[in-house]
């Protein structure tokens, strides 16, 4: 069963789309403005075209070189590719103006393919473990599950207040609820709408909330920047990196951590990776941060990169995805009708093996392709954001209508992206809105199954369940930690 | 307040050049006033959907009522908004709702970044409804393959040479032949790279 996996994922088919991908992660991520969630979201309607393996490999791809591709603009101009870049633009810059672009970029390269393969040796660690645990759950620990995912997502999001993170993900919450109930079969939110029965898909709201939103928000501005004439030579410098190693490895797994839990992307990794890095640094490496300090870059790479297998875990095992661009994968899974969960191992035991090597070929594209593009990508810097961002418009529309061949989703798209804009504007997070919408539906239909099993049961039969418990506890302490902690450090 | 997020640099510098912060954006664009516009919607929704849960139909028992989660969330959004309407007026929301953001909300509209996003969401708009409504799908044999021309081509190339002459601000030629090149790429790859339908007849 490995063996055909492996196989499969080195057929030179699979190669060359995992190279596409990859390339055009990486010439995205580059993009200063175009996200990894937004490219994972618009490729949702093209991977609609494809095979199962083939849609995955090539999301993959993608989802591996956009992570990268942020620290070239981060570093050779000053704006951050991508959110999680904002670290490495901090210190990569200002090694450019001192001519060392090149070394600067060689070292974000070498920190992120060491960051992909923590993340993809934790991910291969921790699956049987995390789904043997899952196949204890039932309908009142999933319940718990999905409602701890929306609040820790809602914490992790909004900075230094969660109760916006909560709210958005409670709208989230009501989103999903709209369409006919899945026990009675009762309309829900459908005001005798046939269109809403159905519910309202997921993929849409995603596609307008990171596409429509981002176009909205980043095309007004006006913010010409200056282009690079000269990187050097991009060597990724492994010696180097030797001496940060121990930095690496505990990057590598904050990043994988941070990636495992619910709604937390890659910049919270690369952010807490950077903060934790500066505290354990020498005093004489310390001195350098936000200087330029290859340290600090390593801490911030690895850690958002380590983050792509740590988001993929709570998506296989548990339908729960890590962040935005893991829900992309989500439902590119689900438009070829793979269930993921506790039962994916023995429902789809071949996916599993799949994504590991996809996840494998990927990181090794990546890398010998960051280094051949690192300089092509600087022409690309020399396209304005004025042309680039309109031509995502048609995308948005294809993308949202090729799902389910309905123009609805077009305007739910549409919906979603002007809602984004406004929540965007008045300081609302909108992952923890995405997460709901996809959780909604399994938080109902467990609590009243769970409610059912416990319907004239003592509160004390409730609380004999352990793994219940723990989620209770779990849960408290998220609201708990939002509402208390953060109130008396802010 | 995390340590991380006290590390995070949301200063002048890096909101400007870090406006790719997106997906999981901070509130620091947010003010006591807006926030206190924002917990009265939001109540106001709450209340809407839980008066909606408790009149839906209930077959069963209470334990399998199809409004069950949507009023317990309906009615935990609504504490919510109290919520953040009392830190709000805490923090002077009143004031900044009544003068300030009065104010700003006049300034906002004034200032072209503004306005220019308020074209930009009318386009927009105007270009999925004329896409949902238009509906036509030429077809021009070639050798080997039909090459289908349908309305969204023709109105995703109109629309985007709109938009892009308003923000890119080249020419109509150069902005029209982007255009083009773009759509009929896109419409081609999704038609014939991955037969998938377009919107239209397309």
């Amino acid at each position: 069963m490995i063996w055909d996996q492996i196989l499969a994922s080195l057929s030179p088919y699979m190669l060359l789309i995992c190279l596409t991908g990859v390339t055009l992660g990486i010439l995205w991520g580059a993009m200063p403005g175009l996200s990894t969630t937004m490219a994972m979201v618009l490729l949702i309607g093209l991977s609609a075209g494809m095979k199962q393996y083939v849609a995955l490999m090539f999301m993959l791809g993608v989802y591996t070189g956009s992570v990268f591709g942020g620290a070239i603009s981060a570093v050779l101009i000053n704006i951050p590719g991508t959110p999680d870049a904002v670290p490495t633009m901090i210190e990569g810059h200002p090694l450019a103006q001192r001519g060392e672009g090149g070394l600067a970029l060689g070292t974000a390269i070498a920190a992120s393919f060491m960051g992909n393969w923590v993340g993809i040796v934790l991910l291969i660690a921790f699956i049987p473990i995390v789904l043997k645990l899952a196949l204890q759950f039932r309908s009142w620990e999933m319940f718990l599950l999905a409602m701890w995912g929306i609040a820790i997502s809602g914490t992790m999001t909004s900075g230094e207040l969660p109760l916006k993170g909560w709210i958005s993900g409670w709208i989230g919450l009501m989103v999903a609820f709209v369409g006919l109930d899945a026990i009675h079969g009762v309309p829900r939110y459908t005001f005798g709408s046939l269109l809403l029965e159905d519910g309202i898909s997921y993929v849409p709201i995603l596609i307008g909330l990171f596409g429509l939103t981002e176009i909205l928000r980043v095309l007004p501005q006006k913010s010409p920047y200056a282009i690079p004439t000269k990187v050097g030579r991009v060597v990724p410098p492994f010696r180097s990196l030797v001496r940060y190693s121990r930095a690496a490895l505990r990057s590598g797994l904050i990043g994988t951590l941070i990636g495992a839990i619910p709604g937390a992307g890659a910049n919270v990794a690369s952010f807490l990776s950077y903060d934790v890095g500066k505290r354990r640094a020498k005093p004489e490496e310390r001195a350098k941060w936000g200087k330029g300090s290859y340290e600090a870059i390593v801490c911030a790479e690895v850690a958002n990169n380590a983050n792509i297998g740590g988001s993929i875990l709570p998506t296989l095992t548990l339908g729960i995805p890590g962040n935005a661009p893991a829900a992309a994968i989500l439902a590119c899974l689900e438009l070829k009708n793979v269930v993921v969960g506790p039962a994916i191992q023995i429902e789809h035991p071949d996916l599993i093996y799949f994504i590991y090597f996809a996840l494998i070929i990927a990181n090794f594209l990546m890398y010998g392709m960051a280094i051949a593009l690192v300089k092509p990508s600087v022409k690309l810097f020399s396209l304005p954001r004025s042309l680039l961002m309109p031509l995502i418009i048609p995308l948005c529309v294809i993308g949202a209508f090729a799902v389910n061949l309905n123009f609805f989703d077009v305007y739910v798209m549409l919906g979603a992206g002007l809602i984004g804009y406004i929540l965007d504007r008045y300081g609302f997070p909108l992952a923890p809105l995405v997460l709901a919408v996809i959780l909604g539906p399994l938080a109902d239909e467990n609590l009243r199954r769970a409610l059912l099993v416990f319907e004239g049961k003592s509160i004390w039969f409730v609380l004999s369940r352990p793994i219940g418990t723990a989620l209770i506890l779990v849960v408290l302490f998220t609201f708990y930690d939002g509402i208390f902690r953060r109130r008396t450090t802010a | 307040m995390t340590d991380h997020d006290k590390k995070r640099p949301v200063t002048e510098d890096t909101e400007e050049k870090g406006r790719a912060l997106g997906e999981e954006e901070d509130d620091s664009r947010s003010t006591p006033g807006k926030d206190l516009a924002a917990s009265a919607v939001i109540a106001g929704f709450a209340l809407f959907v839980m008066v909606l849960a408790l009149r839906m139909s209930s077959p069963g028992s209470v334990f399998t009522a199809p409004g069950l989660l949507p009023f317990l969330t309906g009615l935990s959004l609504l504490i919510m908004a109290i919520g953040l309407g009392i830190r709000s007026v805490g923090r002077g929301g009143v004031r900044d709702l009544f003068s300030r953001q009065g104010k700003e909300v006049r300034k906002n509209f004034a200032e072209t970044e503004n306005l220019r996003t308020l074209l930009l969401i009318g386009i927009i708009i105007l270009y999925v409804i004329v896409t949902n409504q238009i509906a036509f799908d030429l077809r021009f044999p070639t050798g080997f393959f039909a090459f289908h021309f349908s309305s969204y081509e023709l109105l995703s190339i109109i629309s985007l040479t709109l938009i892009l002459r308003i923000f890119w601000g080249k020419t109509v030629l150069r902005c029209f032949l982007v255009s083009v090149c773009w759509t009929l790429a896109l419409a081609s790859i999704f038609r014939y790279g991955f037969h998938i339908l377009l919107p239209g007849l397309g």
